[in-house]
């Protein structure tokens, strides 16, 4: 804690913290000094001069932004010369300022202007000049235009990008007067603006603003604002949803508030419109003779309920699966769990962390106890050394990567890079290590090797905290001799050199933190490379303390949520297994059923259930919010699973991919559409409110479970609103048993939260690690050659991924228009020399083919891959990748190997 | 040669409908200026300096110098952000803060004429009028052949021997009306 | 009848500047020699004790600055020198006349200022439309290199120094100190924010000593000499000499070194010849665009840091440039602000818009506005805002040219 002095502004006491923002302090303290071009997310500027002060035994007027409190300090911040002066500033901005003011934005000028009584042309001092300067209009960006007439050049949208989101895309063109902001070269559409909106949110006037719904807003008039979070990556982002009339027309970043602080990204700020998209799902459908045809919902419902309740009887409970939701709320899938528990009877649910971060979370959960993130967003900015693996994280995860830059750009933090393919981050990279596909574990054992010859090892950590103490650490040691910088580079092609000084780094590190991402997790050996991670950590002891740990980016909003709530074939709420049955005694007396009739074995996890669709032991399944004609790997084999079935649900808020092989399509409400929950990635309890109605007929996912378990015969309880749900979920698992609805009304809760009381949880495994004997397990594993590789007949190995603008199977992003304005079009990224030696050009289309099938996309030629190497988004239901990809599985955690096809082209 | 072919082809590009004045002989092949970086490519000019920000204004310096037409094109000033892993903007912004560079094609002789106070007391504003109407265009112009561009500076230190001018790197005092015609006269046939 | 003392510009004319041997036949790196036998903060008490003021226009203490600067932030790895070689002063060309007649000095000086606060890295960042200057420079630091007075372990002390040249691009501003530490590290250049001052974080956020070229050319002679030597020249306040640049309507232009306290009659009697043709003597603009205007009664004062100050006249850099009778103090001042409006950055408000009104109503005064007394006295009152808002040293400008004009030649102003 800094010291507190006091000082006293225009006579008032005040106390604060030495050192602290004198313009923050007065602001603080409801002494509100003229400012514009200041902002607390902000260095000091000093460009508006409108909040100086004078300050005893200080010669004249000094800038109250750029002053610190020291003790005893005596300020005047207003007086009749210090107010003549700021008048005098501002009527030299409305010199060059056309005040037009059109009502869609906050304009700060515009209310000092009325406060110093300068809104009458006839009182301002100066005439009036911003015509004869010449100022132009930037209206090339997708998302934002910039008028320079507007602009009171106050560097608050250039700093907001530069020190806020760490872009630095926008600069100051010309001099003096005829100065204005440019992206690029004065044409933003064409810089490398992403198109976050972070300079909308922090301009003070109406110089930069979005270019959707404008005609819609008068913030005076009839605007609801409804505070949110995110419905896309697992960084959980605050919202705030403006409201017009019933529909979403503007998008926000909810200051001061954890994870994001106000920041968004493109998706965040302009992924909105899909809620109001004309082809939302707006009534039941039932297929009949091949045609989908309107339903009324008792209709369709009694069909769901008869048909589920006849597979049950005729082949027996195992018959029935369902594939649960990252998109939904925990309370919707609490329920959805409850539902395949209970009134189906088995374990047999599921949803996409099986193709994500599966092989982390069974990893982590051997090694260390817990599946999710150890420590907290903000951590990522205080650390010195970023450990960054198989991560996209500046595309994927794009408000987490300002964390990272924060500490790159504010303290020198130092980030490694593991990963095949290039990404934006290598930019602030202090090391990139580019392995060959797949041979991640021979990379991390060189680096282990490394760490323990050079003895970079925390002895005292591995004797006290790790299971097996020296002895397990002698094994790993073993294990990993063979390592050499010589052999890993053999495997790996990383330069020894490079890879020795990754290792010393990390080592080395304060406050190391590892990210993981799906690169790692998305291999048959996925379980393995998390294994590798967490030896090294657990040699180093390199977790278990503020700011030190490993962290894996959940890629949609509600993965965590879903596992915690029990969505998984193998652990209930809070991550105790099926097979616990003491914890289902406990269960079967919360939900008022016999002990008996909860499965105690295991259930299908995702691939599985298609798989056992495939082999006709799962006869009807229902999917809410799951895509898996495009997201489950080897699709033809998918499609088939699918067409066997004899009675498929899905339920969702778009026709997808996937509806076409329903029987029945029920609409459901989105995100904004709903109260409820999600859990982003550092395990932070996050409140979801409904800002406007669904659509038609649409229903809230968790009534029509309800209704569907009812109609089975077997109703799930008697709610009536999501918080009844919740209190549920928190008495079923005990990570959740302190947090409610009321104690998330203002911020999220981490998890584990035991009491009412407990604060939550920011950084886990402080004192213990969560297995059974509170240790860490080592579990040294030996590098194996990928089974599927380059042959002569698939010569190039192909990685997916995903892309900023896009998101998942793209349901949701590509039913916008700023962000398909962004990027829209699959392709598939070739070494230049690869391009060269095939011939390939620069958007020429190509067929892929791969041993399970083909598709058609367009080349690009970039750098950004390896030789040898290809790359392509999935998200795009016109060249679905994932026909390409195996099904074969990692047999701990049964993930898909998303990143490595052998696959061959033909030009055509 | 290549670059020389590349130098005319640019002249005709910038100006289309051109009309050839008196002041412009010949188009020549030593249009294309002689300079320190002998026609380099953009990256082999960037080779010589480190990758730091702190040399962007030497690489754009040189990236200048060696245009033939003395100035800054996109491409270069792309390939310079590239260079030094900066935004597009962080470049042209510097481009265009600083006085000396230029976005625009200049002419291959870039006259600067001091209007700094000591200048303009020792009448050089007659020698701006005169150089403008010698070469036909106003200040912040390049003649339509692309031998010259006027441009106005602020004091160049020449104060003692006021009014100046310079033409590329050499500076010339004690102007007036004669002597700026002499002047002129030798790089119209340079 | 006073005469030049030549002490900083004893080898102008003298030397061929191209040649290292020649400046070390005029005793050259003398000063560096003694400076490295000595411990670095003898040399800062040395220049301390001499009295020395920054030569670029502010007239801070030179030594304290340099205390400042090695005294800050002890664990900062790196501390650096940065040449203020940016002359752009209007009617200033001192440094010019040093940088290409005789470059080693001022290096010399960089090379003994750099010893005396542990830098191991300078930059000179020189104008850039200096040509001859740069030239000049370039084969010295060559040269320096060449014969061991840069580079790694400097003459067998130990001591290692890098010196880089850096070129200005066309900005005024970058002439003052924070701006040019901006300029230096590839940005735009606006002016920072003070505090910090760059003797705590300067270029690169290290500590930096930046000096003007003649202070630093100053600085090998107090250490070869000593600063007694170096006492005896000038007044108590305002020691040494300084260079007057001289310019316009005398017989003799040109630059001219003489002891600090001499008055201007001096300085265009005794030593540029007089006015041309005899003419009346109407007006000086002392210290350039960023200066004042004097009349005549300011023709006996001693031109010393502090007694132009007294007198709300100004030392500045030391540029004169004389109007004789029938001149236009309108226009001189009109072109001054119109310089400022050209090279105001644009950062805060009231130079940006400010420098642009003030050319507007300029302007005005002879388009016929009725009362143009109100509007001069609404001027200078503009002018004082903009002194006491502004966020650099630009902005603060305006004022000197402005109020010294309109104090001694209302009338034309007003167009009388």
């Amino acid at each position: 804690m800094p010291n507190l002095v006091n000082i006293t502004i225009d006579n008032k006491k005040i106390q604060a913290p030495e050192g602290a923002n004198l313009l923050q302090v007065a602001k603080d303290n409801g002494i509100t000094i003229p400012h514009l071009c200041y902002h607390k997310k902000l260095t000091p500027t000093g460009a508006c001069r409108l909040c100086l002060v004078k300050i005893k035994d200080m010669r004249g007027m000094v800038t109250s932004c750029t002053i610190k409190v020291e003790e005893g300090m005596e300020v005047t911040a207003f007086d009749a010369e210090l107010e003549e002066a700021r008048k005098y500033l501002l009527d030299y901005l409305l010199a060059e300022h056309n005040d037009a003011y059109d009502g869609s934005y906050h304009d700060e000028f515009r209310e000092l202007v009325i406060r110093y009584g300068l809104e009458k042309k006839e009182n301002r001092r100066f005439p009036s000049i911003w015509k004869e300067l010449g100022y132009p209009k930037d209206e090339s960006s997708p998302v934002l235009s910039y008028d320079a007439s507007k602009c009171i050049k106050c560097f608050r949208c250039i700093k907001a990008c530069d020190e806020v989101q760490g872009k630095n895309v926008l600069s100051f063109t010309n001099r003096g007067i005829t100065s204005y902001i440019t992206g690029g070269f004065e044409k933003w559409g064409e810089s490398e603006c992403d198109g976050c909106g972070e300079c909308i949110q922090l301009c003070p006037t109406g110089a930069i603003v979005e270019k959707p719904h404008r005609s819609d807003i008068n913030i005076e008039n009839g605007i609801k604002k409804v505070r949110t979070t995110c419905p896309y990556c697992g960084v959980g982002c605050q919202l705030e949803l403006w409201v017009k009339d019933g529909k979403i027309v503007r998008s926000m970043g909810v200051e001061d508030i954890s994870p994001n602080y106000g920041r968004l990204c493109v998706k965040g700020r302009f992924g909105y419109d899909y809620i109001n998209h004309s082809e939302r799902l707006k009534t039941p459908l039932i297929k009949k003779d091949g045609q989908f045809v309107e339903a009324s919902w008792d209709e369709a419902l009694d069909l769901v309920a008869r048909k589920f309740k006849e597979t049950k009887e005729k082949y027996g409970r195992e018959a029935l699966a369902g594939y649960a939701s990252a998109k939904t709320t925990n309370e919707d899938n609490y329920l959805f769990m409850k539902l395949v528990r209970m009134v189906f009877g088995n374990n047999n649910v599921d949803y996409c962390t099986r193709l994500c971060h599966a092989s982390t979370v069974t990893a982590m959960l051997k090694a260390v106890g817990d599946g999710a993130g150890s420590n907290s967003i903000e951590d990522y900015a205080n650390s010195d050394c970023m450990l960054v693996t198989g991560n996209n994280m500046i595309e994927t995860h794009p408000v987490t990567a300002t964390f990272v830059k924060h500490a790159v750009q504010r303290q020198g933090a130092k980030v490694i890079i593991i990963d095949p393919k290039w990404t934006p981050l290598v930019k602030d990279a202090y090391i990139w290590l580019q392995p060959r596909l797949g041979t991640d574990v021979a990379l991390l054992n060189g680096m282990i090797r490394v760490i323990i010859s050079e003895d970079l090892v925390d002895r005292d950590f591995i004797k006290k905290r790790v299971d097996g103490g020296m002895k397990a650490f002698e094994d790993l040691k073993a294990l990993t001799a063979k390592y050499t910088p010589e052999y890993v580079e053999e495997i790996t092609g990383v330069s020894a050199k490079l890879m020795i000084e990754a290792a010393r780094v990390y080592a080395k590190a304060r406050k190391p933190l590892i990210a993981t991402g799906m690169g790692y997790s998305q291999q048959v050996t996925g379980t393995h490379n998390v294994f590798c991670l967490i030896n090294m950590m657990l040699i180093t002891g390199q977790i278990g303390r503020v700011g030190a740990g490993i962290n894996p980016p959940r890629g949609q909003n509600n993965v965590q949520g879903v596992s915690d709530v029990g969505t998984s074939p193998f652990t209930y709420p809070g991550y105790i297994p099926v097979e616990d049955a003491e914890n289902r005694r406990k269960v079967a007396k919360i939900w008022g059923v016999p002990f008996e009739e909860l499965d105690g074995e295991k259930g299908l996890s995702t691939v599985e259930i298609m798989q056992a669709a495939y082999e006709g032991k799962v006869k009807a399944m229902y999917i809410m919010g799951e895509n898996p004609m495009i997201t489950d790997p080897n699709l033809n084999h998918t499609e088939e699973a699918i067409q066997k079935l004899d009675f498929l649900v899905v339920q969702d808020i778009f026709p997808t991919e996937t509806t076409r092989y329903a029987d029945v399509i029920l609409p459901a409400a989105a995100f904004a559409e709903k109260e409820g929950t999600f859990v982003n990635s550092d395990r932070r309890v996050l409140r979801v409110r409904k800002a406007v109605e669904a659509p038609g007929q649409a229903r809230q996912d968790w009534h029509i479970i309800t209704e569907i378990a009812e109609r089975m015969g077997k109703p799930l309880g008697n709610y009536q609103t999501e918080s009844d749900i919740w209190n549920e979920i928190a008495q079923t698992a005990p990570i959740f048993a302190g947090i409610s609805y009321d104690r998330l009304e203002h911020r999220g809760i981490q998890w584990p939260c035991p009491g009412k009381d407990h604060p939550g949880t920011a950084t886990l495994f402080l004192e213990k690690f969560n297995t059974p004997n509170g240790l860490g397990k080592l579990h040294p594993v030996d590098f194996a050659e990928q089974s599927e590789r380059a042959d002569a007949k698939y010569p190039f190995i192909l990685n997916t991924g995903r892309i900023l603008y896009q998101y998942h199977s793209s349901t949701m992003s590509r039913r916008n228009k700023s962000l398909t304005d962004f990027a829209n079009e699959a392709y598939m990224l070739m070494h230049p020399d690869d391009a060269a030696h095939c011939g390939f050009h620069e958007g020429d289309m190509v067929k892929v083919i791969s041993r399970r099938g083909a598709i058609e996309t367009t080349v690009r030629i970039s750098e950004e891959v390896l030789q040898g190497e290809l790359f392509m988004p999935f998200h795009f239901g016109e060249a679905p990748v994932n026909k390409l990809t195996r099904d074969e599985l990692d047999p701990y955690s049964k993930i898909a190997p998303f990143k490595i096809s052998a696959v061959r082209m033909e030009k055509l | 040669m290549a670059a020389v072919f590349h130098c005319i082809i640019q002249i005709f590009i910038t100006f289309p409908n051109a009309k050839e004045t008196a002041l412009c002989t010949v188009i020549p092949v030593r249009f294309c200026k002689p300079n320190p970086y002998g026609n380099m490519s953009t990256k082999e000019i960037l080779d010589k300096f480190e990758a730091r920000q702190d040399n962007l204004l030497m690489i754009l310096h040189a990236l200048q110098d060696n245009h033939p037409q003395n100035y800054l094109t996109e491409e270069a000033l792309s390939d310079a952000a590239k260079y030094l892993k900066l935004t597009k903007s962080s470049v042209y912004g510097v481009a265009k803060y600083y006085s000396m560079f230029s976005l625009k094609p200049r002419g291959k002789y870039i006259i600067r004429v001091c209007v700094s106070p000591v200048c303009e007391l020792m009448k050089g504003k007659e020698v701006l009028a005169q150089l403008e109407e010698t070469l036909g265009i106003i200040a912040g112009e390049t003649t339509p052949c692309g031998r010259f561009s006027l441009e106005i500076a602020e004091c160049l230190g020449q104060c003692q021997e006021a009014p100046s001018m310079m033409i590329n790197d050499k500076v010339f005092n004690h102007l007036d009306s004669k002597k700026v015609n002499e002047v002129i006269s030798k790089y119209r046939h340079k | 009848m006073i005469q030049e003392t030549r002490i900083t510009l004893k080898n102008v004319g003298n030397i061929n500047p191209e040649s290292i041997d020649d400046y070390l036949a005029a005793e050259g790196y003398q000063g560096l020699k003694k400076a490295l036998t000595m411990e670095p903060f003898s040399i800062i008490d040395e220049v301390m004790d001499a009295g020395l003021r920054g030569r670029g226009g502010a007239g801070f203490s030179t030594g304290t600055k340099k205390k400042f600067t090695s005294r800050s932030c002890q664990s900062c790895p790196q501390r650096y020198v940065v040449v203020n070689a940016d002359e752009g002063e209007p009617g200033t060309f001192k440094d010019r006349i040093i940088m290409e007649n005789d470059p080693h000095l001022y290096i010399e000086g960089t090379i003994i200022a750099a010893y005396s606060i542990n830098a191991t890295k300078g930059f000179i960042y020189l104008r850039g439309e200096y040509y001859d200057a740069i030239r000049m420079t370039r084969k010295a630091i060559a040269d320096a290199y060449a014969k061991g007075y840069l580079g790694k372990n400097i003459l067998g002390s130990g001591f290692d120094f890098d010196l880089e040249l850096k070129l200005g691009a066309g900005s005024y501003l970058c002439g003052e100190e924070l701006t040019m530490l901006e300029s230096l590290e590839g940005k735009r250049g606006y002016p920072r924010i003070k505090p910090p001052f760059p003797a705590e974080k300067g270029v690169f956020n290290a500590p930096t000593l930046v000096n003007n070229v003649e202070t630093l050319s100053t600085i090998p002679l107090i250490i070869a000499k000593g600063k007694e030597w170096y006492l005896q020249f000038g007044t108590e306040r305002s020691r040494g000499t300084k260079i007057f640049t001289i310019s316009g309507k005398v017989k003799k232009p040109g630059f001219y070194e003489v002891q600090m306290g001499a008055t201007l009659r001096q300085l265009i009697w005794d030593l540029a010849g007089g006015m041309i043709g005899d003419k009346p003597f109407k007006a000086a603009l002392m210290g350039g665009a960023a200066g004042t205007f004097v009349d005549e009664s300011m023709l006996d004062e001693r031109m010393t840091y502090d007694n132009l100050k007294e007198k709300g006249a100004t030392l500045g850099s030391g540029a004169v440039i004389v109007l004789e009778e029938g001149d236009s103090v309108y226009d001189m001042l009109y072109n001054c602000l119109r310089f400022f409006k050209h090279e105001s950055c644009g950062k805060c408000v009231p130079c940006r818009v400010g420098t642009t009104m003030l050319v507007k109503e300029t302007e005005m005064l002879r388009k016929g506005v009725r009362d143009k007394k109100t509007l001069l006295d609404q001027m200078v009152k503009e002018a004082g805002l903009m002194a006491s808002s502004s966020l650099c040293p630009l902005g603060q400008s305006p004022i000197l040219p402005l109020k010294s004009a309109a104090r001694y030649f209302t009338s034309e102003l007003m167009g009388g």
